[in-house]
């Protein structure tokens, strides 16, 4: 019989009850920051559904969420059709592109650096077409009108709470699957897969088919996170939402977090996102030293990479199970 | 002059083409050595760009005259590289050593762009507007030398890899790390002189392209991905086969650019790109260990 939650539960919960009241308690500025560690941490997350499970590593993840971002955008102003809807269709969209790289480049069983490479070519050639198709606002991208706060028209402008919020259910939705996945065949398969595929293939799993499955997830739940942003920034361009650095922002989370870990996009994007947005408001606004950001991002990835490669997740969990450890265990846990 | 306008645009951008068969071989040589990826390459070739284009503002020194400069510098920068950060990740999963990469170039971009802003720079003197005749067309001069130069530098690189005795070095370094070491090749300092070697050639790459092309801090972006795709349509640390790499991709730039317009251009060597490793996964002319 089940007592309660196990109590490796304990820490996240008490995490997710400080996220859901903390709003009221922060200034516009830091509840902008915390959006953004929202939402890149369910970035990072859709992210490592396929690349850190399957170990199949992508760097255009960006042409999904730009596709997503597009989608509802461009239903929304051009035939009033609801963020949230477009949302979903954006999901479909980008689902459908992700099948199509899918199964373009696990078709002929590419890996490595020539798989990176692809994926950054797939989605450099969805932000070239952006730039020449003309109705979609060309190279200047897509402006929306500002208008007054309504769930329907997916806008907040006085109380910008409800952006918090709605980041804060996607990210658990996001975990909520990632969980399950983990915790299934399909993780299971997954994780074969990316420790030794043809072992794995040679135990009867198809490769190419649970390959497909994870892009297929991991591509239609980024352009979710797309369409959050268009309606968030309001603005849309394809160098803003699909350049190879939005792939690379996309990235940076988990990998310095701790790829294949579920701990690890959320710790990556409390990590980075703040040395952003704190560099970019302090340190660039009164100095005007741009690019300060990066210079600290950038060296960070670098440290990680050389003193740290299976991301600094590790260190948290030494932390926490030392916490745990010295935490008296009352009674027998029972089965 | 009808005629010749399509053959001069094209002519152009396979004159490009040279520029990034040079950093391609670069790249090469390192994977092909020590099978580290490079993806700092660009940024290196940025950092020569911006030498070159100071020599000329400050000192009004011919813009070709900064390789004295340049090539010795970003030897000396990726000899230092190799050895404070390379070196750690030998060995290391590629995508590790992506990563440390590319956070190196976010380092070295950011630097520029806190160093020298934001503006786009570009050199102006009689030589970077000349231009020369080669029957009907007119090819621009410094775009023309930069691709004889490019073709000369990876002609070295080729020939010290295969023809002198540091070349043997390598290339025994290269086939067995263990085996070259038990002959008394001291590995380290090969990895080091090698990864040195491949920034130089980005630096050699920056100075000659900084004649005909605008400086600003995330040029690299421009020449990285194409980097890439030369060096994947040649074939993986194939030093020879970067040349051809670099004109079919300068060739599809050139023809995508006149037939559909300049905005698309970027995507066709996108697509050669994924039709080649469609049919031939290992590039056109093969994988190859230096």
């Amino acid at each position: 019989m089940k007592m309660g939650l196990p109590s490796k539960f304990y820490f996240p919960l008490i995490l997710l009850i400080m996220a859901v009241i903390l709003p009221p308690f922060l200034t516009p500025f830091f509840l902008h920051v915390a959006i953004m560690i929202i939402l890149f941490a369910y970035l990072g997350t859709a992210w490592n559904i396929l690349c850190g499970y399957t170990g199949k590593l992508a760097w255009g993840h960006a042409a999904f969420f730009g596709i997503g971002a597009y989608t509802s955008t461009a239903l929304y102003m051009f035939h009033g059709i609801t963020p949230w809807i477009g949302m979903l269709i954006g999901a479909l969209l980008a689902a459908a592109y992700g099948a199509l790289c899918g199964a373009f480049l696990f078709r002929f069983g590419l890996g490595g650096h020539y798989l990176v490479i692809a994926t950054i070519a797939f989605a450099e050639i969805v932000r070239v077409i952006f730039i020449n198709w003309a109705e979609m606002g060309g190279a200047w991208g897509l402006l929306m009108p500002v208008i007054p706060d309504s769930w329907y028209d997916f806008q907040f402008h006085v109380n910008r709470a409800p952006y918090y919020y709605i980041a804060l259910a996607m990210l658990l939705l996001i975990l909520s699957i990632e969980f399950k996945i983990v915790k299934s065949r399909l993780g299971y398969y997954f994780i074969a897969i990316r420790d030794d595929e043809s072992m794995a293939e040679s135990l009867g799993i198809n490769a190419f088919k649970y390959k497909l499955i994870a892009m297929v997830i991991s591509s239609a739940l980024t352009a979710l996170a797309g369409t959050f942003y268009a309606q968030y920034v309001l603005y849309i361009a394809p160098d803003t939402v699909m350049p190879v650095a939005m792939s690379t922002d996309i990235l940076i989370g988990p990998v310095v977090g701790g790829m294949g870990t579920i701990a690890g996009p959320i710790i990556g994007a409390m990590i980075i996102q703040p040395i952003h947005e704190f560099t970019r408001a302090y340190v660039i606004g009164y100095t005007k030293m741009a690019g300060l950001d990066y210079v600290v991002a950038g060296a960070l990835m670098v440290l990680v990479a050389v003193l740290r490669p299976r991301g600094l997740v590790e260190l948290v969990e030494k932390a926490y199970g030392k916490i745990r450890i010295s935490q008296p265990r009352l009674g027998v846990r029972s089965q | 002059m009808e005629i010749a306008t399509p053959v001069q645009v094209i002519a152009n951008a396979l004159l490009l083409g040279g520029v990034y068969a040079l950093i391609a071989a670069g790249f090469n040589v390192i994977y092909g050595v020590m099978d580290v990826i490079n993806c700092a390459q660009a940024d290196m070739m940025m950092i020569a760009m911006y030498i070159s284009f100071w020599i000329f503002e400050l000192y009004g020194l011919h813009p070709l005259s900064a390789i004295v400069i340049a090539a010795p510098l970003l030897f000396i920068v990726g000899v230092a590289v190799q050895r404070t950060v390379i070196d750690r990740l030998l060995g290391a999963p590629l995508f590790i050593q992506a990563v440390a990469t590319i956070g190196l170039g976010y380092v070295l971009q950011n630097l520029a762009l806190l160093i020298w802003k934001e503006d786009y720079r570009m050199i102006w003197t009689e030589y970077t507007t000349a231009t020369t005749a080669v029957g009907p067309i007119s090819l621009s001069l410094p775009r023309l030398i930069s691709f004889a130069g490019s073709m000369i530098m990876i002609s070295i690189l080729y020939f010290i890899l295969t023809r002198t005795d540091f070349g043997r070095i390598i290339r025994a370094t290269s086939q067995s790390r263990e085996a070259a070491a038990l002959m008394g090749i001291n590995v380290k300092r090969v990895y080091a002189i090698v990864f040195g070697m491949g920034v130089a050639c980005a630096g050699i790459a920056g100075v000659l392209t900084s004649t005909f092309y605008y400086t600003y801090p995330t040029v690299g972006a421009v020449f990285l991905l194409r980097m890439f795709i030369v060096v994947v349509l040649g074939g993986c640390g194939n030093v020879l086969a970067s040349i051809a790499g670099g004109i079919i991709v300068g060739l599809s730039e050139g023809v995508g650019a006149f037939l559909l317009g300049p905005s698309w251009k970027e995507a066709i060597p996108m697509v050669i790109f994924l039709i080649v490793l469609a049919i031939k996964p290992t590039g056109i002319f093969g994988e190859k260990k230096v």
